[in-house]
Order: structure tokens, then sequence, then C-alpha cells
């Protein structure tokens, strides 16, 4: 009895902590997805850009609303896309969460192609993503741009 | 007796095993509400103090300005330079509420109004919030994310 109790708690310890700061696995989810963002956003693929998207997700850009649901990420993504985007950089800085739902903030860079000069524009994000049925699937994607770079 | 025992021991195992326990949205209420009453308070009256005591120690704090900001010491700097405005007025509207036991999820906006001399202007801010359940069954501010709103 005393062997099954004392192995029910080492359980519950187990499973009460599985959230995880740093996980590798749930790094290496994020990095893959920053990687698909940074493949996807120069070249303005924005069918695949969507699909990164949950059907339910929120996206809070700068400078805007929050849009809700893809069809209006869309719209968002659309407006972005009015630039020439030479260069785009998605760098994970804290990853915790478990297997079903992953909190990610990180930092970036777009470089914008503006009248024909390079202009960097440094941003911070929050993301969370939400394990579904084809993958993990970015529920909620806010950020914002900073100048002042390494303040 | 020990049949009992290992019943109840399994059920909490069950539950404890599963980290998405559903939240009552009335219960996410009470929780979100408890901070917006905090913060509408602290931040005009910039009592840093309470604004703090509102975070985790490992905080993310991702402001209008500089990089993320990780920890409670960080984030005391961040909002120093944020208090150095001042704030007549800070409300926070709720648009979205999602999540676990574990973590609450909330966008919204805030409505701000700062005072220079006797001058007043309005901001309109988004923000995203993550409160997570800490071990006395409280919870803190996990992450947060400002940026500007458009009117």
């Amino acid at each position: 009895m005393k062997q099954f109790v004392v192995l029910l708690a080492l359980l519950c310890l187990y499973f009460t902590t599985n959230a995880q700061t740093g996980d590798p696995k749930l790094v290496a989810i994020v990095q893959q997805q920053a990687e698909r963002f940074e493949d996807l956003v120069p070249k303005k693929k924005l069918d695949e850009i969507i699909e990164i998207y949950s059907e339910d997700a929120i996206y809070g850009p700068e400078n805007n609303v929050f849009y809700q649901g893809r069809a209006e990420i869309e719209k968002a993504w659309k407006q972005t896309f009015t630039y020439e985007i030479a260069d785009f950089n998605m760098d994970p800085v804290s990853v915790y969460g478990d297997k079903n739902t992953i909190y990610e903030a990180g930092i970036g860079y777009s470089v914008l192609k503006i009248q024909g000069q390079e202009q960097k524009v440094n941003f911070k994000y929050v993301n969370v993503w939400r394990k579904e049925k084809d993958g993990y699937k970015l529920v909620i994607d806010t950020y914002n741009v900073y100048l002042d770079k390494g303040a | 007796m020990v049949k009992k025992m290992m019943i109840a021991s399994c059920i909490v195992f069950c539950i404890s095993c599963n980290p998405d326990v559903s939240l009552s949205e009335s219960e996410m209420i009470k929780v979100s509400e408890s901070f917006h009453i905090a913060l509408e308070q602290a931040m005009p009256d910039k009592d840093l103090d309470t604004i703090l005591k509102l975070y985790e120690e490992d905080a993310i704090y991702l402001p209008m300005s500089g990089t993320i900001l990780k920890g409670k010491e960080n984030i005391a700097k961040g909002y120093e330079r944020t208090l150095q405005n001042n704030l007549a007025s800070f409300e926070m509207v709720r648009e979205a509420l999602s999540g676990d036991v574990n973590h609450i999820l909330e966008i919204g906006i805030i409505n701000a109004v700062f005072r220079r001399d006797t001058l007043e202007m309005k901001g309109s801010f988004k923000y995203q919030n993550t409160y997570r359940r800490q071990t006395d069954g409280s919870y803190l501010m996990h992450r947060a994310i400002y940026n500007i709103n458009q009117n």
C-alpha cells in the first residue's frame, strides 16, 4: 500500500510539473515555426502563412486593431504585404508550456524596402501555440515594434 | 478502506494529470478583474510596488519601447520609465478570455489619458496578458505585451 501511495505521489508530481521553461522539444517546435515564417514572409506566401494560424486565432499587430479568425488575419497580412520585405527574422527568447499549449516570447526584425531604400524594423512578440489535429497552430500573435535596438 | 483510498487516489491522480482542467468563464473574469482593479488604481498613482506584486518572479514584460524584460528587477526598470508619464486615467477593457485552470489568456484594450501640464492626450493600446496559477491557487502575471491600438 505504501509503495502504491509513493508511486502515485511521484506520478502526480511528474504530471503536475510537466509545464517547463526551455523544454528542448518545445523550443524545437517554435523554432521550426519561426523558420516557416522566415521563409514565407519575404516570399509573400499568404496562403501558407494563414495556415500557420488556428481557425479562431487572434492577431494583434502594432498600430492596428485585433483581428480574429483566418479571413480577418489574412486582410491584416495583406496590408503588411504592401511593402517589399527583403528579410524577416524571428528569434524565440522564452519558450514555456506543455504538449498542448506553448507560450513563446521572442524578438525579430523585418527589413522593408521602401522606395528602393531598406529599413530595418525591430519587433518583439508573444505567441501562443495550441496542439491541433494537424500540428501546432498559432492561436494568439501579438507584437510591438521598437526602434532602440538593444535598449 | 484500502479500496476506497485507492479509488480516491486515482481520482486525484487523474485530475493532477490533466493540465487542461477547465475554468469557468466567470472564474476567469474574476481573476482578470482583480488585475484590472489593481492596475487601474496603481498606474495613475505610480504605485510601482503594487504593480510588481502582480508579476511572477520570472515574468516576461514586453513594453512599448525597448526589448524583452525578464524578471521583476528588469520589469521594475521598464515600469519606472512608463510611470514617468503622468497618467490621468488608465482603463482596461477586456475583449477575450481563454485558457484553463493553470493559465488564463486575456486580450483587450487599454484606454489611457496622459496629462502634461494642462494638456491631456488620449492613447489606446492593445494588450495580451497571461496569468499563471501559483501553488497557493492565486494567479500572477506571467507574460504581458502592449502595442498601439488604432482608434
